[in-house]
């Protein structure tokens, strides 16, 4: 139990780690579809992060964070896709 | 009993660790891939596959603590495993619509023939 604890909670700092990295690529990227992809990627990440607090924490409310956003980074990327390819969010 | 929660720990304990490295592979392949087309593929690929077993392996720790409400977990794992490939397919087919221009020496392009029909369609 002690030694899951410990590496739930050294997993996440790796995950922060790879987040920062994946910013710069959000950042910097030369096209948008590149700043696209380094959003998603940042929210996926960022979702099971979540997943790891509720483990090391043992609060399922924290499942019901993650659950919403990771329909709110589906959301955001096929909105922006969307928009920026039909200038057009239809209906 | 005992035994059965021992190997659940370690069978999540080995899940996290495989996909903490998928998520790396995933951040070294955004950082150096040269184009966006590499990039989607590498961040679809090794995200999804990370993100699996990563929260295949926390299903298997909170199996030993609370069996009913780690359904949850479930529900994010079905839902995460439909949309994730769906966003990153939506974001290649932007990068395709708009022509963003590929890395010197692509030598495959199945849609060259289909190019022309979808335009002709379009107008």
């Amino acid at each position: 139990m002690i030694e899951l604890d410990f590496l739930l909670k050294l997993a996440i700092l790796v995950l922060f780690c790879t987040i920062f990295f994946c910013l710069y690529r959000a950042v910097l990227g030369p096209t948008t579809a590149d700043r696209i992809i380094g959003i998603n990627v940042v929210g996926t990440k960022a979702v099971t992060a979540f997943v790891f607090l509720a483990a090391i924490f043992q609060k399922e409310s924290y499942l019901d964070i993650a659950m919403l956003y990771a329909m709110l980074v589906y959301v955001t990327t096929i909105a922006f896709v969307k928009y920026l390819e039909q200038r057009d969010l239809g209906d | 009993m005992i035994y059965l929660i021992v190997m659940l720990q370690i069978l999540a304990g080995i899940f996290i660790v495989g996909g903490i490295f998928f998520f790396v592979a995933a951040t070294v392949g955004v950082i150096r891939m040269p184009d966006p087309y590499n990039r989607a593929h590498t961040a679809g690929k090794g995200d999804s596959t990370g993100f699996l077993l990563s929260l295949i392996g926390v299903w298997f720790y909170w199996l030993t603590i609370n069996p009913i409400r780690s359904l949850k977990i479930l529900m994010i794992i079905i839902f995460m495993m439909f949309a994730n490939p769906i966003a990153v397919h939506a974001i290649l087919r932007f990068c395709y619509k708009t022509k963003v221009p590929w890395v010197e020496g692509t030598t495959m392009h199945l849609l060259k023939d289909r190019e022309k029909e979808s335009t002709n369609l379009e107008e």
